[in-house]
């Protein structure tokens, strides 16, 4: 269970690894929070993380939410089998931008 | 008698025709799994229900059939031309265990051979299993057809439902596992990250969820969190609401506000800016989010809804046939009857209004007439069928007549989906056949000639049904010898028919053979040629109130057509009246009305003759026809029409217009009363009758003849 939050090359770029459920979306909320105040986008690598709930799916929505609020933008970049079985369920890969794959790792 | 053994009947006679079409399918697409396997089921089921409702011998005999088609099926069985006849025999045989249950020592014979046919096809070592008589065989689980229906889920978990673990993300995977879901996520709630609290649920889901496991298994998925959410659960489409329309998808509009997303009000103001949106390409959903009434997400969940519901409704109508409710013949003719006398009671109900000026009362009537007429549509919709189901009755006429005259014929059908009036179509299949026959027997050549002559050995019968205007159009064409205008010519001669000096076009020619006791055929066959039934034919297909006529081109083929019209049951027509009787002529005969003053009328070798245009057109006086005496009037109108090109006019006291007419039967006394069609109720209960001008013509022709 990790966040990991860099500027690589004017964008944040932010890795979660492990859980992203209600045991660990509190602490995240605060480090992501910290970074919205800049005026960077956000990439978020999700690639590793082994589950989601609602808890953590409602973070990235609010994070999106935060981010566009100041005109920049919440992108993705490779997404764990495990969220992306979410996303297509609740039909939000559009709304997201994720792209889908022809073979998801 | 036996209420059980009608269903039983009924059922294996509709399995039989899927069972007939199959086989000629594999008949010419040996290669066809599907057919295979449509063969295979309608036999398994016969079997099926024949022993479960104690029709041994029946299901002893389809079970060998079954059994060859297994074969077929896993691939020890080629299907092949003696195996389809052998299975199509068979298929006859069922059919006459089915009519004579007591099977006679020769049913049973005839049973014995055709077994025995089919155990030679079958590979050496697969000889067919002794049937077991006591076996009750059970319908295999894709037999069953399952009720599918379509809910709506609203899911708006509580808001401390995360931090009572109750995580709704299983809960909808559960819901995605029953059925086909398509899920919108309202994002509308979820704050931005500065003021959300990672425990809370701002979440809400609308689900569309088409299931066959029925509202319990949705209820079920709920059971912890029933009291705590906000969830609902409507069923939108259902197999019980299919309907023979237009599959009805809901705008737009009315599912948000069904789905409490919009206010009519709302709605009504957004549907209010369409005009000028249509201008702009803009929809209701669109309107509605630029004014800030739905969100976007909203507006996307009921796109999804509706795009399902069209989908789930489409293609349920795939899976109609199986669906349908039967429906006795005479209870639509009853309501047809019904229906008749409320469209007549109808003009009454109008007429009166109109009289007495009460602005009430006519907009009462407006309303049943506006209903009346739609229920009207829809009852004569509830008749019509489409002709395809006789298509596939000929389909095994001209494999069979092909084999016994040894010639190579192949069908091609266009049209099957042509609705017709139940009635038409009944009256129409037996003179079908006949033309048919005459196409297989007298058009098309045997292969030798047919190569000699230059053309493919292969004969083609073509079938074709399309709608042109209030008519449907039938053609049987061939592409065989034609008709030889001249042996006709001479044949009329021959017999008597024609005088020798006489001098007839080509087409008017071709249209001899309707005459009775005319045949052209050298050698009389089996078949046909020995000069009844074209006759016949055109009589049958004149009592429709249709036409057939012909057209040939010597050494390329001919063309039959007949026209009929879609129902029989209404007539659009022309309301006359003579000396105070009413007369209906229907509409799709009359050309023009001209006006008959007292000095045009001149009589001539006892027939009336006046000059429409240029060309002098025959009329009868209907007050003299019909020996009426009164007053005639100044002015007379001249009805003029149309009949397979000849023109006739009926010269009556009064045109009042159109009127759209029940035809009721004159009854069993009047009922050959020539000239007359029927007759009608008029809104003020008068009589009215309809001629029937084809056969008052000739009968004018007939009478002028002898006074000349």
């Amino acid at each position: 269970m990790s966040i990991e939050i860099n500027n690589e090359q004017g964008v944040w770029h932010t890795r979660i690894e492990g859980e992203l459920t209600i045991y660990t979306t509190g602490e995240y909320r605060e480090a992501l929070l910290e970074k919205c105040d800049t005026q960077l986008g956000m990439e978020l690598e999700l690639v590793d993380v082994t589950e989601m709930d609602t808890s953590g799916l409602q973070l990235i929505l609010a994070l999106k939410k935060q981010l566009e609020e100041r005109g920049q933008a919440l992108s993705f970049n490779t997404v764990s089998k495990a969220v992306l079985d979410i996303f297509e369920m609740l039909h939000l890969t559009e709304t997201l931008g994720v792209k889908v794959e022809g073979e998801a790792g | 008698m036996n209420s059980v053994e009608d269903v039983f009947n009924e059922e294996a006679a509709e399995l039989l025709v899927t069972l007939e079409a199959a086989l000629l399918e594999l008949d010419d697409d040996p290669g066809d799994t599907e057919s295979v396997d449509s063969a295979f089921r309608a036999m398994h089921t016969i079997k099926g229900s024949g022993s479960m409702f104690g029709f041994d011998k029946l299901a002893s005999f389809t079970h060998h059939l079954e059994d060859a088609f297994d074969m077929v099926r896993s691939g020890d069985l080629v299907v092949s031309k003696e195996l389809i006849s052998i299975a199509l025999g068979s298929l006859d045989h069922i059919r006459r265990l089915l009519e004579d249950k007591d099977s006679t020592p020769a049913l049973e014979t005839e049973g014995i051979i055709l077994l025995k046919q089919l155990t030679k096809l079958l590979p050496a070592d697969e000889t067919l299993p002794e049937l077991d008589d006591n076996e009750t065989p059970v319908l295999s689980e894709s037999e069953k057809i399952a009720a599918t229906s379509t809910y709506r889920i609203r899911v708006s978990p509580a808001v401390d439902a995360l931090s009572h673990g109750m995580d709704p993300l299983p809960i909808l995977r559960e819901l995605a596992e029953l059925g086909t879901v398509n899920i919108t996520t309202m994002l509308s709630n979820v704050p931005k990250l500065a003021e959300l609290d990672p425990e809370s649920c701002h979440l809400i889901w609308n689900l569309i969820l088409t299931t066959e496991k029925g509202r319990n298994s949705i209820d079920d998925a709920f059971i912890f969190v029933m009291d705590d959410w906000s969830v609902s659960v409507e069923v939108i489409e259902e197999d019980t609401h299919w309907s023979d329309e237009e599959e009805v998808v809901k705008p737009l509009g009315e599912i948000l506000l069904e789905r409490g997303d919009a206010t009519s009000a709302q709605v009504e103001e957004a549907i209010q800016h369409i005009e000028e949106a249509v201008v702009q390409r803009k929809r209701t959903g669109d309107v509605l989010i630029e004014k800030g009434s739905v969100s976007r997400e909203q507006v996307q969940a009921a796109l999804a809804e509706q795009q399902i519901v069209r989908a789930q409704s489409k293609k349920r109508k795939g899976k109609q046939v199986s669906l349908n409710v039967k429906v006795p013949a005479e209870r639509l003719d009853t309501l047809m009857d019904l229906m008749g006398e409320l469209v007549i009671a109808q003009s009454r109900l109008n007429q009166s209004a109109s009289v007495l000026m009460d602005s009430d009362l006519t907009n009462v009537a407006e309303e049943i007439e506006r209903l009346s007429t739609e229920l009207r549509d829809n009852t004569l919709g509830l008749r019509m069928l489409p002709i395809g189901t006789t298509f596939a009755r000929f389909r095994r006429l001209v494999r069979d007549l092909s084999n016994e005259l040894g010639k190579d014929i192949e069908l091609v059908t266009e049209g099957a989906e042509t609705e017709l009036d139940k009635t038409v179509i009944d009256s129409l299949a037996d003179p079908l056949v006949h033309l048919i026959r005459n196409s297989i027997d007298h058009g098309i050549e045997l292969p030798e000639v047919r190569e000699a002559a230059g053309k493919v050995s292969k004969g083609t019968v073509h079938l074709s049904a399309t709608y042109s205007e209030s008519n449907v159009v039938i053609k049987i064409k061939d592409d065989g010898a034609g008709i030889d205008a001249n042996i006709i010519r001479a044949k009329a001669i021959e017999r008597g028919v024609l005088e020798e000096d006489s001098t007839l076009s080509p087409e008017e020619l071709y249209n001899l053979v309707f005459e009775a006791g005319f045949t052209t055929a050298k050698t009389i066959t089996n078949v046909s040629g020995r000069g009844v039934g074209m006759d016949v034919v055109k009589r049958s297909i004149e009592a429709l109130r249709g036409k057939v006529w012909i057209d040939s081109e010597l050494g390329r083929g001919s063309t039959v057509t007949v026209e009929l019209p879609l129902t029989l049951a209404i007539i659009d027509g022309l309301l006359m009246k003579v000396n105070g009787d009413y007369f209906v002529l229907p509409l799709s005969l009359v050309e023009e009305c001209i006006e008959l003053t007292t000095d045009d009328s001149e009589k001539r070798n006892g027939n009336r003759l006046i000059e429409v245009r240029g060309e002098t057109v025959p009329y009868v006086r209907l007050r003299e026809w019909f020996g009426q005496e009164g007053d005639v009037p100044n002015i007379e109108q001249i009805v003029v029409t149309r009949i397979e090109g000849t023109r006739f006019g009926l010269a009556v006291d009064e045109v009042i217009g159109q009127h759209q007419t029940v035809i009721k039967s004159l009854g069993k006394l009047y009922e050959d009363t020539k000239g007359l069609l029927g007759a009608t109720i008029l809104g003020d209960g008068t009589v009215a009758l309809i001629m029937d001008v084809p056969n008052l013509s000739n009968d004018v022709e007939l009478v002028s003849k002898t006074i000349h």
